[in-house]
């Protein structure tokens, strides 16, 4: 594990901005939990015969569909394991869901018809849950939900893993640029980053959220903006001796190591399959990198004039 | 001349020192690689991004078979291929790589001169087939004085470091001999043991591989060979083999109108659920009046747990009669049960497991007539060793039943 570590974590004088950021995700991380929500609807689904019986008729529906291509070589396989990852990428098929009611499947009809009604309860339930209402989903679709989308999480380590990178880059601008500027790079990365999220990958019945894409963009302004400096990296192998410690790198070795690979990424993982929304890290990441551009030639222009 | 500490440098006369260079520690050369392939992976992913969506496919949906294996093994020859060349252009044009520059480390010659083709793509390709072999090679690294791993020594080149020299503290040369035994015995056990694995798995190609998947789908044989009812039969017989009755049930639904049969059959296996049973009762009683009334007095049984005068249907009668014989018995009404047995011809496996169910009964009650009677009856058709089983667990009072009647089959 290698990522630029800089200078360290803040206090909250130096970066009070940055600090307030934290607090808000972790606040509303909080506060949407999925307590207030029955989570009957979404545990019943999620049980293996139900998951089976869903994945078997995706399947069916997909021998219909063009989206056949992409899993041709896996229809033939009808093992219980299989069956229940068709279902789980099924409960992310928004389109598949909204049909079932009318689709005509052939199955045994008493398991279909009380199949039916869990997937209606649970389409019910997807429409009240907090990460649904705010994130990005095919669920709500307001365009208020491309700034609120940053402040949600899906569980801890995602919070924890964010907010790391949030607090590492974010005192570094927030002493570049103040802390209102700092802000503003923050929603507007994140909000470039959720275009290019619903522009690439489309909206699919599983949310997405996560301050991913804003940090992006922060971690490409200051790429930008600082390229020529060297950098404190930390890197950990394992905990003898000599394999961890830090290193001081150039800052444009950020590229190849967080950019590229969230390109290969996004390339190489299909949006049916994947887990993280590659296209918002990509968008923010490329208007974090105009930013940068833009401030870093402002500021050597200043500089010339003076 | 080689330094490899400060002592030495101290004794250098001043026209030696232009000609010195220094070795890097194995940590910063560990660190290079690292850095290489965190920069190399992405591009090579981007290359190769087809591929790598299939094994990411793969994956989710079949992460344990031998699809996955191949994909996997696939992308990992691909990639040591490409590393092998990003290496041997890096170090033929600059003698050193994008991680190695970082760290100050270059690769030369063993008389420090620049590196031609031949050594850039030897060193390369011999480094990534170590690198295959968890890469215990660089333990060599720190077990001997010239710092040479394999790929270095064939490649006649060494590495050094620009920076300023540190001073090396000198190893020991019991611990050069313990790293050195270490390196040589996991490497043949794990090169051994891993060229095995990788030839075995990479002979199969992607196409057999497929095929294969689709012959192994369980219960392929029962479905095509065997009816509904016999399965059926097969479950009351044995419950764990339910899942052979489950395809079949769910392949007979995805056809328009299902036989009777197969209604009955999610019927019977949805008997615990209430709801359920109710509603595939009257899917039954909508297609067949005979099982309809069957239904009724299963219902009945189910509430009552006594079993009053079952008129079996028609069709499907085997299974009917061994359901009812099946019950009878449980019931211990083995009168009833034996009435029923003699109307169908059982196998020698459903035959056997009525007596059994019967013995077990019968001992448990404490019915040593009851207990006689079967035992009589079963050691005319079970072999010694079968009849020696059954004895172990029930009571025998008469001597004539110790021994099995029939000679062994």
């Amino acid at each position: 594990m290698i990522f630029p570590f800089l200078k360290g974590f803040p206090s909250f004088d130096k970066a009070p901005f940055t600090w307030m950021l934290v607090i808000v995700c972790l606040v509303v991380f909080l506060a949407s939990a999925d307590t207030k929500v029955n989570g009957a609807a979404l545990r019943k689904i999620s049980k293996s015969e139900n998951l089976q019986l869903t994945g078997s008729m995706y399947k069916q529906y997909l021998q219909n569909k063009e989206k056949l291509s992409l899993f041709k070589n896996y229809m033939q396989i009808h093992t219980q394991a299989s069956d229940q990852t068709f279902g789980k990428l099924a409960l992310r098929d928004y389109e598949f869901l909204t049909q079932v009611s009318a689709y005509d499947f052939t199955a045994d009809p008493v398991m279909l018809k009380s199949w039916k009604k869990d997937i209606a309860d649970f389409m019910s339930f997807m429409k009240e849950r907090p990460i649904t209402i705010f994130g990005i989903s095919a669920f709500s679709s307001n365009w208020k939900t491309l700034i609120t989308y940053q402040f949600m999480h899906g569980g801890l380590l995602h919070l924890l893993s964010n907010m790391v990178i949030l607090l590492l880059f974010g005192f570094m601008i927030e002493g570049l640029i103040g802390g209102v500027f700092f802000a503003a790079l923050f929603l507007f990365s994140g909000f470039v980053g959720a275009l290019f999220f619903v522009g690439m990958s489309g909206l699919s019945g599983a949310p997405m959220i996560g301050a991913s894409g804003a940090i992006s963009g922060l971690i490409a302004f200051y790429t930008a903006s600082e390229s020529r400096k060297n950098i404190r990296y930390l890197y950990f192998f394992s905990p003898i001796k000599t394999f961890y410690g830090f290193v001081y790198l150039p800052t444009w070795l950020i590229i190849p190591v967080c950019f590229a690979a969230d390109i290969a990424s996004y390339l190489a993982t299909p949006v049916e399959i994947g887990g993280v929304a590659y296209a918002a890290h990509i968008g923010g990441g490329l208007f974090g990198l105009l930013a940068g551009a833009i401030y870093k030639f402002s500021w050597n222009e200043t500089i010339l004039k003076t | 001349m080689v330094i490899r500490d400060l002592l030495d440098l101290e004794n250098c006369h001043e026209s030696e020192k232009k000609n010195l260079f220094f070795f890097p520690s194995a940590q910063e050369r560990f660190l290079a690689v690292i850095f290489d392939v965190l920069f190399f992976a992405p591009i090579f992913s981007i290359l190769f991004f087809r591929f790598i969506k299939k094994l990411n496919i793969t994956q989710v949906i079949a992460p344990q078979s031998d699809l996955m294996t191949w994909y996997f093994l696939t992308t990992l020859f691909l990639f040591l291929i490409s590393f092998i060349f990003y290496q041997a252009i890096s170090l033929y044009l600059k003698g050193t790589t994008l991680g190695k520059s970082f760290f100050k480390i270059k690769v030369v010659g063993d008389k420090n001169t620049e590196l031609t083709w031949n050594q850039a793509f030897l060193r390369s390709a011999v480094w990534s087939l170590e690198s295959l072999f968890l890469g215990i090679s660089f333990l060599e690294v720190i077990a001997h004085d010239s710092r040479k791993t394999i790929h270095d020594k064939l490649a006649e080149t060494q590495v050094i470091t620009l920076k300023k020299p540190k001073i090396f503290t000198p190893i020991l040369s019991l611990e050069k001999a313990f790293v050195r035994m270490i390196y040589i015995c996991t490497f043949f056990i794990f090169s051994f043991m891993t060229t095995q694995y990788f030839v075995s798995k990479i002979q199969k190609s992607e196409k057999n591989i497929l095929a294969t998947m689709k012959e192994q789908n369980p219960c392929e044989n029962e479905i095509k060979n065997m009816s509904t009812e016999s399965l059926l039969v097969e479950w009351l017989f044995n419950s764990q083999r339910s899942q052979c009755l489950e395809k079949k049930v769910s392949l007979d639904f995805q056809l328009k109108n299902p036989e009777p049969m197969t209604l009955i059959a999610a019927y019977v296996m949805k008997s615990y659920e209430d709801d359920k049973r109710a509603e595939y009762k009257d899917l039954i009683c909508k297609t067949d009046k005979e099982a309809c009334e069957w239904a009724d007095q299963y219902e009945n049984f189910l509430k009552t747990k006594q079993l009053a005068h079952l008129e079996v249907p028609k069709a499907h009668t085997y299974f009917f009669n061994f359901w009812l014989a099946k019950v009878s018995t449980e019931l211990k009404n083995y009168k009833f049960s034996n009435e029923i047995l003699k109307k169908i011809e059982l196998n020698d496996a459903h035959l056997n497991y009525f007596l059994e169910l019967k013995l077990k009964n019968s001992v448990g009650l404490g019915d040593q007539q009851a207990v006689d009677s079967t035992l009589e009856v079963l050691s005319k058709i079970l072999t010694e060793d079968e009849y020696a089983q059954v004895q172990k667990w029930a009571p025998i009072s008469s001597a004539e039943l110790r021994a099995p009647a029939s000679e062994s089959k």
